[in-house]
C-alpha cells in the first residue's frame, strides 16, 4: 500500500511530463509544405492543377488538425494523427511535384514538335517562294507572301521567347498558327502553280 | 464503565464502510445506530450526486449535441472541392479563398470537438459553421461558372470582333495593294487572331482575348491607313470631277455617234458607249497599286484622265493576247508630273512612263497589272472588234456609288472598331 502511494505520484508527474511534452511534428509539417510550395514551384498551377489542389487540401487538413490539437489542454494534446496528415500531404505534394514535370514536359514536348513542325514548312515554302516564277502579276503576289513569311518567322521567334520562359502554352499557340500560315502559303503557291501548268495545257 | 472517545476522522475518507469498522471497534449500539444513519444520509448523498452527474453526461447526448457532424462536414467539404472543380481559383479567387476559410475554421471547430471527452462535447457550433461554409462554396461553384462563362463569351465576343477586322483588312489587301508594313501588321494580326481561337478552345480565355484584341487593333490599324488611302474616291470634289469627264465622254459619243470608252477603276468596269449608250461592260483589271493616281514610271498605278486609243495590236503583237495603247502621258499627266518633281513629291530621277494599254490576259480576280487595264481575252476580243484608233478612252476613279473602294471605305466608317470591348 505504501508503496502504491509513493508510486502513484511519480506515475502521474511521468505522464504528466510525457504527455506535456507532445508537440507538433514541425519538421513533417514543414516538409508537408515545402513539398506544396514546391509543386506550386513546378508549374503545378498551370500543369497539375487537380494534383495541386488535393496536396492543398491535405496541407489544410493538416493544419485543422494541428489547431484543434493546439485547442486541447496542453496534458491532453497527440499529434499522432498530424503526423499521418503530414506524411499524406507530402506524399500528395510530391505526387503534385511529379504530376507539374511530367504535364510541363509534355507540353514542351508537344510545342517543340510544332515548332520543328513549323519550321520544316517555312523552310519549304520560302524555297518554293524562292523558285516561284516572278513575272508580271506573279512579282507582287510573291513579295506579299515573302513578307507574310517574314512575319511568320517573326511569330516563331517570339513563340522561342515565350517557349524559353516556360511559358509553353502560349508558345504552343504561336507555333501552330505560324504552321498554319506556313502551310496556307505552301498550298497557295502549289495551287498557283497548279493553274498556271493548267493554262499553259490548255 | 468508560466510555472510549471513538477517532471517527477516517468516517470522512471511507463512508461506506463505516458499520464493518464500527463492529471492529466495539461500538455501543446508539453509536452504531448514529453511524448507520450517517451512513444512509452519505449513501443517498452519494446516490443522489451519481444520478445527478449521469443525468447531466446523459442530456448532452440525448439531445444530440455530442453528436459528431459527419454528413455536414463530409458535404462541406464535397462543396468545397466542387467549388476548386470549377477553378474557381481563376474565375473567383476571393469568393473561394473565403470558402475555404470558412471550411477550415468549421473543421477545426468539428474536429476540435472530436477530442473532448463526450459529455462535454458540443458540436452545434460546427454544424453552424460547416453549413455556412457549404453556402459559401456553393455560391462560389455559381459565381465561377457565371464569371468563366461571362470571360467565356467576352473571348468569343473580342474573337468574332478581331475576326470581323481582320476580315475587313483582308479585304482591303484584296481590293489594293498594301505596303509591306501594313501587310505584315495584317498577317501579324490573322496569327494572332489563329492563336486567339486556339487558346479559346484550350479554355485560355484571358490570353484569348488578349491575342484577339491584339488581332483586332492591327488589323483596324490596316483598315484606318486603307480606308484613308481609298477615300479619295468618296472624296466630293474628286467624284465631281470625275463625273464631268464621264458626262463629257457620253456627250461626245453621242454628239459624234462614235464610241467612247470609260473605265471605272472603283468599279473594275470598262464600259463601251455608243451613240452615248453604253452598250457592253466588261470586268477589268488593274495596276496593282491602283488605289491612287498614277504619278511616275513604276508605282504600278492605273492612271486617271482623258486619253486616247493611238494603236491596236492584234494577237501576236502583244505579250497579253491583244492590246490598245493608250496616249498616255497625256498633257495633264505631264504637268501633274513636272510640278510633282518641282515640289519634291518625286524624286528629280522620277520618270513619268508610258505604254499604258488595255490589254488581255486578265481574269484572274485581282489587280496585278503595272497600270495597264486586262480583260479576259475573250472580252479583249470582242472589245477590239468594237473599238478603232482614236476612240476616247476616259478613266475616272469611280462616280462614287457602289464601287469596291467606296464600299470598304463606307463599312469602315459605319462599322465599331473592335479595338476595345465593352
Amino acid at each position: 500500500m505504501r508503496k502504491m502511494k509513493i508510486a502513484m505520484p511519480i506515475l502521474m508527474v511521468g505522464l504528466a511530463v510525457v504527455m506535456g511534452c507532445a508537440k507538433p511534428p514541425q519538421a513533417d509539417i514543414d516538409a508537408a509544405k515545402a513539398s506544396v510550395t514546391a509543386a506550386r514551384d513546378a508549374g503545378a498551377a498551370d500543369y497539375a492543377s487537380a494534383s495541386l489542389r488535393d496536396a492543398e487540401n491535405s496541407v489544410a487538413s493538416l493544419d485543422a488538425e494541428v489547431a484543434a490539437q493546439t485547442k486541447k489542454f496542453a496534458l491532453m494534446r497527440s499529434y499522432k494523427q498530424a503526423a499521418v496528415l503530414s506524411a499524406q500531404a507530402k506524399a500528395a505534394g510530391e505526387k503534385a511535384t511529379a504530376d507539374a514535370t511530367a504535364g510541363k514536359e509534355k507540353a514542351k514536348a508537344d510545342a517543340e514538335a510544332l515548332l520543328a513542325q513549323a519550321k520544316t514548312a517555312m523552310d519549304e515554302a520560302n524555297a518554293m517562294l524562292a523558285t516561284a516564277p516572278a513575272g508580271k502579276g506573279t512579282a507582287m503576289e510573291i513579295e506579299a507572301m515573302k513578307t507574310d513569311m517574314q512575319t511568320v518567322q517573326t511569330s516563331i521567334a517570339e513563340g522561342e521567347q515565350a517557349h524559353a520562359a516556360g511559358r509553353f502554352l502560349e508558345s504552343k499557340a504561336k507555333f501552330e498558327a505560324a504552321l498554319n500560315q506556313a502551310t496556307g502559303v505552301k498550298t497557295a503557291i502549289e495551287q498557283a502553280k497548279e493553274m498556271k501548268m493548267g493554262k499553259k495545257k490548255a | 464503565m468508560a466510555t472510549v472517545a471513538p477517532d471517527l476522522h477516517w468516517l470522512t475518507r471511507h463512508p461506506l464502510r463505516i458499520l464493518g469498522r464500527m463492529k471492529r471497534r466495539h461500538l455501543n449500539r446508539f453509536q452504531i445506530r448514529r453511524l448507520r444513519r450517517a451512513s444512509r444520509r452519505t449513501r443517498a448523498l452519494v446516490l443522489g450526486g451519481v444520478t445527478a452527474l449521469g443525468i447531466v453526461a446523459i442530456l448532452p447526448i440525448l439531445t444530440g449535441r455530442t453528436t459528431p457532424r459527419w454528413f455536414a462536414l463530409e458535404s462541406a467539404r464535397q462543396a468545397v472541392v466542387q467549388a476548386q472543380n470549377t477553378n474557381a481559383d481563376d474565375w473567383a479567387p476571393g469568393d473561394l479563398r473565403q470558402a475555404e476559410a470558412m471550411f477550415q475554421v468549421a473543421r477545426i471547430e468539428h474536429r476540435h470537438q472530436e477530442l473532448r471527452i463526450l459529455p462535454l462535447r458540443d458540436f452545434t457550433q460546427a454544424e453552424l459553421l460547416l453549413r455556412e461554409a457549404e453556402r459559401l462554396a456553393s455560391a462560389t461553384s455559381a459565381h465561377s461558372l457565371r464569371v468563366r462563362q461571362a470571360t467565356r463569351d467576352s473571348a468569343r465576343v473580342a474573337i468574332t470582333r478581331a475576326a470581323d477586322s481582320v476580315g475587313k483588312g483582308v479585304a482591303f489587301s484584296e481590293a489594293m495593294h498594301l505596303a509591306v508594313y501594313d501587310r505584315r501588321l495584317l498577317t501579324s494580326s490573322r496569327l494572332a487572331l489563329e492563336e486567339a481561337e486556339l487558346l479559346h478552345r484550350r479554355g485560355e480565355y484571358t490570353l484569348a482575348t488578349k491575342r484577339a484584341l491584339a488581332a483586332g487593333s492591327q488589323a483596324e490599324r490596316v483598315s484606318g491607313r486603307a480606308a484613308q488611302a481609298a477615300s479619295r474616291y468618296t472624296d466630293a470634289g474628286l467624284v465631281q470631277n470625275w463625273r464631268q469627264w464621264m458626262k463629257e465622254t457620253i456627250s461626245w459619243s453621242e454628239r459624234s455617234g462614235a464610241a467612247a470608252i470609260v473605265v471605272q477603276k472603283d468599279k473594275h468596269e470598262l464600259t463601251v458607249y455608243a451613240r452615248g449608250k453604253a452598250v457592253k461592260t466588261y470586268r477589268v483589271e488593274l495596276g496593282f497599286n491602283s488605289i491612287g493616281n498614277k504619278w511616275r514610271a513604276g508605282d504600278s498605278a492605273t492612271p486617271e484622265g482623258r486619253y486616247h486609243i493611238t494603236a491596236k495590236k492584234p494577237a501576236g503583237q502583244s505579250g497579253y493576247h491583244m492590246a490598245l495603247l493608250l496616249d498616255y502621258p497625256n498633257a495633264e499627266d505631264r504637268r501633274r508630273f513636272d510640278a510633282a518633281r518641282r515640289v519634291g513629291r518625286l524624286p528629280r530621277n522620277a520618270s513619268l512612263g508610258s505604254l499604258i494599254e488595255i490589254h488581255g490576259e486578265g481574269g484572274r480576280g485581282k489587280d496585278w497589272t503595272k497600270g495597264c487595264v486586262a480583260l479576259a481575252n475573250d472580252d479583249i476580243d470582242d472589245l477590239f472588234k468594237r473599238i478603232g484608233v482614236g476612240t476616247p478612252v476616259t478613266i475616272v476613279g469611280g462616280d462614287g456609288n457602289g464601287g469596291t473602294y467606296t464600299k470598304l471605305v463606307g463599312m469602315h466608317r459605319a462599322e465599331p472598331t473592335s479595338a476595345g470591348l465593352d
